[in-house]
């Protein structure tokens, strides 16, 4: 196998693999910008592969699964503002504890779903013959999921939000000075409460896209982690759309390398040492979560001292990210 | 949303100076776990299920009699551990919620000191307070990985200590699929019976009634870690220091506490509380490692610490009552209710917390207008409405 053929094969599964970190990261955008803090993400997630799933095997149509989906994250969205955003709960153990519901409900309702064994219609692929000319784009361009198309347009939606609309200006207010986009007579509350409903919407359909294209088909604990991962993706993305997608899509072609790798022969001091011999896929396999500690070593090493008290410790992160708002209580800068 | 008359509004105003110690705290744990089950019961039936039937199956298999209540405890006992982990970190705002990766690696390290370390003639005592003593420091170091990741280069230890539990979940299955598999299966061979916890039923020769009691020698363990971390965090300078870092992080530092160090020492031993718990499991119950011994204990144990109120003596009873959960929880059909269940008590907690930091205030139509909405409220669960209508003075 030639080099090209390799990376050829390894962008179209890794771009792929992409997508649903990218509509992840994209909905934790969304709610951090307003700086609302989503740890709910990993559980929505999943909860939204499931409904994606579950929906697609009852009305046959992938597309009924896709808006299922959407509408689960949409729910949880809405629980999750009520609590961090209504009741001003501390957003780190809420999101959790929301992510624990969403997932164990998940489980729970999967069960029967996987003894059943039934296979649920995927999302179109997309065909374009003419396209395969291109080089290392070729395989990926002339055959691809639809999900690539909707994601693609979902972030250059979010980037034209948050640069050139007024809703984007006021939720970036929101999100850095909420005291004073209060006293310009902007509502917080309602603010917050939309950008967190949307990014839950958006990792519902993160789900979908994972249990109906990516990696099809329903098991338990199906996002593995991912939604942690996408988390990272936006501090990765400095809280902008555009950054934000190019590290879903390398992470999407780092998960994808490990299995790549397996086929083929490396230099011979590697096909000796640990990294091959039995057990060692699951070696392989943590290169993601590795790598996105190293993201985050690399990205908050700026930080500076005065700031370090902040939750999650970031220099371009919005100033009131995890930080409740009321009028009433004071807010130091 | 309450039934009000046209025009009045119900508002939640913040009182910004209850801390919501003392009784309040007890008596708001209860009424947030009466209406969490309440909660998941509406959730159980929506989904089809008999939740009454449910409950009942719950309560039977895991408090009803003594075998049962044996049972609990050997869940509860690493779920005590882990929470009391959690519990240091969190009282110092640290956010370790890496419970379960430190879990996984305390039982890496016991289980292989044994395997690959001591010899298989070593006594007892030995051989038993060795693994404790592994578990503890290689769980210690793995939490102090995410200390160090923090004071050097300011990762967040929240996102740190999450993305341990998935490397050490891979890197245990590395080990129990490839070095130490025993037939290339995802276990290791049995531990020999000198490296086991000594546990009740070892005395049915003796005493008949102790036959078939699986609760072994972890839970005095635990209860002595629990009463040792709580007379620290409330009697010791360190857990005063600890207490001032959660408080007020730049407080400590303008008064010149060492805050570098204690956070250091606080995710050590967080750590090394989780990683008792996985020396409990290997040792106490399953005396073999495979990829999925723990179910979850390390995330579980988080409830459990938030439902206890980060107060070390109320982490043994929510631990032995989610100990109980869990018993309960394998019989029932379909699988994932404990979890659900958890979930719902811990969001009721967090609720209830809020509710008792806000003063319900019925606004008239004429005074309405200058308060901030209350949309919110609206959202409120029924959970939430029931606690606070219980808790506030």
């Amino acid at each position: 196998m030639t080099v090209r053929v390799f990376l050829e094969n390894l962008l179209a599964a890794g771009v792929l693999r992409g997508v649903p970190l990218l509509f992840a990261a994209l909905g934790e955008l969304w709610a951090e910008r307003s700086g609302v803090l989503c740890l709910s993400i990993e559980g929505t997630l999943l909860l939204g592969a499931l409904a994606g799933y579950a929906a697609t095997l009852a009305t046959a149509s992938p597309f009924m699964g896709l808006l299922c989906a959407l509408a689960v994250g949409l729910i949880c969205g809405l629980l999750h503002a009520a609590l961090v955003v209504g009741l001003r709960v501390d957003q780190v153990i809420a999101g959790l504890g929301l992510s624990f519901v969403a997932s164990g409900l998940a489980s729970m309702l999967g069960t029967p779903l996987v003894e059943a064994r039934k296979v649920a219609a995927q999302l179109p692929v997309i065909a374009l013959p003419s396209l395969s000319a291109v080089p290392l784009l070729g395989p990926l361009l002339s055959q691809h999921s639809i999900v690539l198309e909707l994601a693609l347009s979902v972030w250059l939606i979010t980037a034209l939000v948050f640069s050139r609309t007024r809703l984007g200006l006021d939720l970036t207010a929101v999100g850095e000075n909420p005291s004073a986009a209060d006293a310009m007579g902007l509502s917080v509350l309602r603010l917050r409460v939309l950008a967190v409903v949307i990014g839950s919407g958006l990792f519902g359909i993160a789900g979908a896209s994972l249990s109906l294209a990516v990696s099809p088909g329903w098991v338990e604990g199906l996002s593995a982690g991912q939604g942690f991962i996408a988390l990272v993706l936006v501090i990765f993305g400095r809280f902008r759309p555009s950054r934000v997608a190019l590290g879903a899509f390398l992470f999407g072609v780092i998960r994808r390398l490990p299995l790549d790798l397996q086929g083929v022969t490396l230099p011979d001091f590697i096909e000796r040492s640990f990294l091959r011999g039995p057990g060692s896929t699951y070696v392989l396999d943590m290169l993601p979560y590795v790598m996105t500690m190293a993201v985050l070593a690399l990205q908050t090493v700026r930080v500076r001292r005065a700031q370090s008290e902040t939750t999650l410790r970031l220099d371009d992160a919005p100033w009131a990210l995890g930080r409740p708002y009321h009028r009433a209580a004071r807010h130091e800068r | 949303m309450l039934p009000l008359p046209r025009g009045y509004r119900l508002v939640f105003e913040p009182v910004l100076d209850r801390d919501g110690s003392g009784r309040w705290r007890l008596l708001r744990s209860l009424a947030s776990l009466g209406a969490a089950f309440a909660v998941a019961a509406l959730v159980l039936t929506a989904a089809g299920v008999d939740a009454g039937l449910a409950y009942r199956q719950i309560f039977t298999a895991s408090f009803a009699d003594v075998p049962a209540l044996s049972d609990t405890l050997v869940r509860a006992t690493p779920l005590a551990l882990c929470a009391l982990g959690s519990a240091l970190a969190f009282r110092a705002r640290l956010w370790n919620i890496g419970g379960e990766g430190q879990l996984l690696v305390g039982a890496w390290a016991a289980v292989g000191v044994v395997l690959h370390g001591l010899p298989a003639s070593t006594p007892r005592p030995i051989l038993l307070i060795a693994m404790l003593f592994c578990a503890a420091v290689a769980s210690a170091l793995w939490a102090g990985l995410c200390a160090l990741l923090r004071l050097w280069l300011g990762v967040s230890e929240l996102l740190s200590s999450l993305m341990l539990n998935y490397i050490a979940l891979l890197g245990l299955r590395s080990f129990v699929f490839g070095p130490w598999s025993e037939g290339g299966f995802g276990l290791t061979p049995q531990l020999p019976r000198s490296a086991w916890l000594p546990r009740l039923s070892d005395l049915a020769e003796r005493v008949p009634a102790c036959r078939g009691l699986t609760v072994h020698l972890g839970f005095v363990l635990a209860v002595l870690c629990v009463v040792f971390f709580g007379l620290v965090l409330s009697r010791s300078r360190f857990g005063y220091r600890l207490r001032v870092l959660g408080a007020n992080p730049q407080a400590a530092r303008a008064a010149g506490l060492p805050v570098e160090r204690d956070i250091l020492w606080a995710l050590l031993l967080s750590g090394a509380c989780a990683g008792l718990a996985g020396f409990c499991e290997v040792s106490g119950v399953v005396h073999r490692l495979s990829d999925r011994f723990s179910t979850g204990y390390g995330f579980t144990a988080l409830i459990v610490a938030w439902l206890a109120g980060l107060q070390p003596r109320w982490i043994l009873p929510a631990a032995i009552l989610f100990g109980g959960l869990l018993v309960g929880g394998q019989e029932l059909q379909p699988g994932g209710i404990p979890l659900l269940l958890q979930g719902v008590v811990l969001m009721a907690v967090l609720a209830s917390e809020a509710l008792l930091r806000s003063r319900p205030r019925l606004l008239r139509p004429e005074a309405g207008s200058s308060d901030e909405p209350s949309g919110a409220s609206a959202a409120a669960t029924a959970a939430q409405k029931s606690d606070h209508s219980e808790d506030l003075p």
